[in-house]
């Protein structure tokens, strides 16, 4: 069972990252004893900060931002979910306008940086992006 | 417990630290507004909350009151500092704050209209029996040849100014009666063209005259009290840049009979907040310029004459409650200097944006250093140069000079050019050690 145990982990240490990276939120892994089923919650914010803290993964994701200062009244995508250049992402309601927040870029919706019906600034970061 | 009220702080750089500092004093919540350029502002690490309302150019961040507004919406603020520059003189805005039904920490709209305006301000200090200018009794009239016999009755030299005027826009010497016709054309079409109104005035012209200002608080309740007078002499190009308080040479009674006069034009005109009138001063006799109807750069000078903080007596009074002391509790001690300084080349005072790679604030008995800058920080090029005020206290004149240049010496900022060097050679220079600075010394190159 260590020896297990240990591969198990060192497969997980893997996966999991991979999994992110490709915005997979669920997989079966295939035991010697049955079958591991894989559910990745959405990554906590420090979570990912501290995953991201390094420059060399810092230098690998995109923020997209909010277009103007307002309420950031709703996300419509989710941490994990691949999205395309140009996508809506959420919204931000300035007085009676409601203005979409658009992907810079492809990639993988790594984290939602501000809780929605909050207040955002100009160009704030609002989700962050692992780019394809 | 009800909740702290919240100021929004509609400015930035070492004002915006000044006015955190105060409401942390008063108890108070500050919320911070940035432009993109200055999300390292120092301030913004002190505040309850704080925005980013825009791009890097004034015209879309700190002068934009939709924006500004937008943003204490947003952050549920309860009133609005304006500090000084930006939209601090804007009746519009203070206006457009009382409507959004927060408190507007400044003179009412209506005040700041009347005193914004030359010629109406002229008239409400003539009124109120401050010394003004021989000059035209209000705008000149269109016909030139009255114009003509109104500057030949003022007499020559004389000086034509917008009525909107400031920053040296629409105003022209005219040496003799030749030049009038000229003059007031080119001063109604500068006007024009600045400030959308072509009213012009005309007045007498001092040769050389010094800057002298009038501090004042004024409360909601019909008091109002002056804190001493302040010397701006110390100019290149209209821009101060050492002030000091007293001013030296000018008698004490002087300045206190002028001082009960500005206290007395504030309660005609039913002032409120910190103030201040300026004059020019040559051969014993005072003449109004224009009010300020905001806090000063150099208002520190005064407090530490007076130990009286005035932007924390600015809020309260902002918030309905009447000023702490009366005109007997002001005692006005010791003596005072200001330097600004400005991201600036000495001699050529030319803007030198850049990173400041050294920091080393003055510190020691007497000195007080108002500064948003810390090593790293990037001073920006889209705003003003000032990064800092070094403020001095002696408790004689000789005594501060001598503390403002071991001070200045003292100070160390790496990475970019500043105006320490300029103002260190003020402060050898003779003229400035007799108290004998005019405005137009340091543009003549007398202070070298």
């Amino acid at each position: 069972m260590p020896d297990h145990n240990t591969q198990l982990i060192d497969l997980l240490t893997v996966l999991v990252p991979r999994m992110r990276e490709h915005g997979i939120v669920s997989c079966d892994v295939p035991l010697e004893e049955g079958q591991l089923k894989l559910e990745l919650t959405p990554l906590q914010i420090v979570d990912v900060l501290h995953n991201v803290s390094t420059v060399e993964s810092a230098a690998r994701t995109v923020d997209a931002l909010s277009p103007e200062m307002g309420i950031f009244s709703e996300a419509v995508v989710e941490e994990g979910l691949h999205i395309t250049k140009g996508a809506i992402l959420g919204f931000v309601d300035v007085g009676p306008l409601r203005l979409a927040l658009d992907a810079p870029v492809s990639g993988t919706v790594l984290l939602c940086l501000v809780p929605v019906n909050s207040v955002v600034g100009y160009h704030q970061p609002v989700f962050r992006i692992q780019p394809d | 417990m009800t909740k702290p009220l919240r100021v929004l702080i509609a400015n930035r750089g070492e004002i915006a630290l000044r006015i955190v500092r105060a409401c942390r004093l008063m108890g108070l919540e500050t919320i911070g507004i940035y432009s993109e350029a200055d999300a390292d502002l120092a301030h913004l690490d002190h505040v309850d909350a704080k925005v980013c309302i825009g791009p890097a150019s004034a015209a879309q961040s700190y002068l934009d009151q939709e924006r500004i507004l937008r943003a204490a919406r947003l952050c549920q603020a309860d009133m609005v500092h304006p500090g000084y520059g930006f939209l601090s003189e804007n009746p519009d805005f203070a206006e457009a704050v009382e409507d959004a039904g927060l408190i507007f920490i400044g003179p009412t709209a209506q005040v700041m209209r009347l005193m914004g305006d030359k010629i109406s301000a002229k008239k409400e200090m003539i009124a109120a029996g401050v010394p003004c200018l021989p000059g035209s009794d209000g705008a000149l009239p269109d016909s030139a040849q009255d114009t003509q016999r109104i500057c030949d009755t003022i007499g020559y030299p004389l000086i034509v100014k917008a009525s909107a005027g400031g920053g040296g826009r629409g105003m022209r010497i005219v040496e003799s009666a030749t030049d009038v016709a000229n003059a007031v054309a080119n001063a109604r079409q500068e006007s024009l063209l600045a400030f959308g109104k072509q009213d012009v005035y005309a007045e007498r012209f001092l040769e050389s005259p010094r800057h002298i200002e009038i501090q004042v608080m004024a409360d909601r309740h019909g008091h109002a009290v002056w804190l001493g007078a302040r010397d701006c002499s110390v100019q290149r190009r209209h821009q101060k840049l050492m002030e000091e308080a007293p001013p030296a040479g000018i008698p004490e009674q002087e300045i206190a009979a002028l001082g009960v006069k500005c206290a007395h034009a504030c309660q005609q005109i039913g002032y409120v907040g910190a103030g201040t009138f300026e004059f020019l001063y040559e051969d014993g006799q005072f003449c109004f310029i224009e009010m300020n109807t905001r806090l000063q750069v150099e208002h520190p000078v005064t407090e530490m004459t007076t130990s009286i903080d005035i932007v924390r007596e600015q809020i309260s009074v902002a918030r309905g409650h009447p000023l702490s002391f009366t005109q007997t509790d002001v005692k006005c001690m010791g003596h005072a200097i200001e330097c600004r300084i400005n991201a600036e080349n000495p001699d050529t005072f030319l803007p030198n944006p850049g990173k400041i790679t050294e920091w080393w604030p003055a510190g020691g008995p007497g000195v007080r250093m108002d500064s948003h800058i810390y090593e790293s920080y990037v001073v920006p090029p889209y705003y003003d140069s000032l990064i800092a005020k070094l403020i001095v206290y002696g408790s004689t004149r000789e005594d501060a000079i001598e503390r403002m240049r071991a001070a200045l010496a003292e100070t160390r900022i790496g990475g970019i050019c500043t105006t320490i060097p300029l103002q260190q050679r003020v402060l050898q220079s003779e003229s400035f050690l007799k108290g004998m600075v005019t405005v137009h010394s340091l543009d003549k190159g007398l202070m070298k």
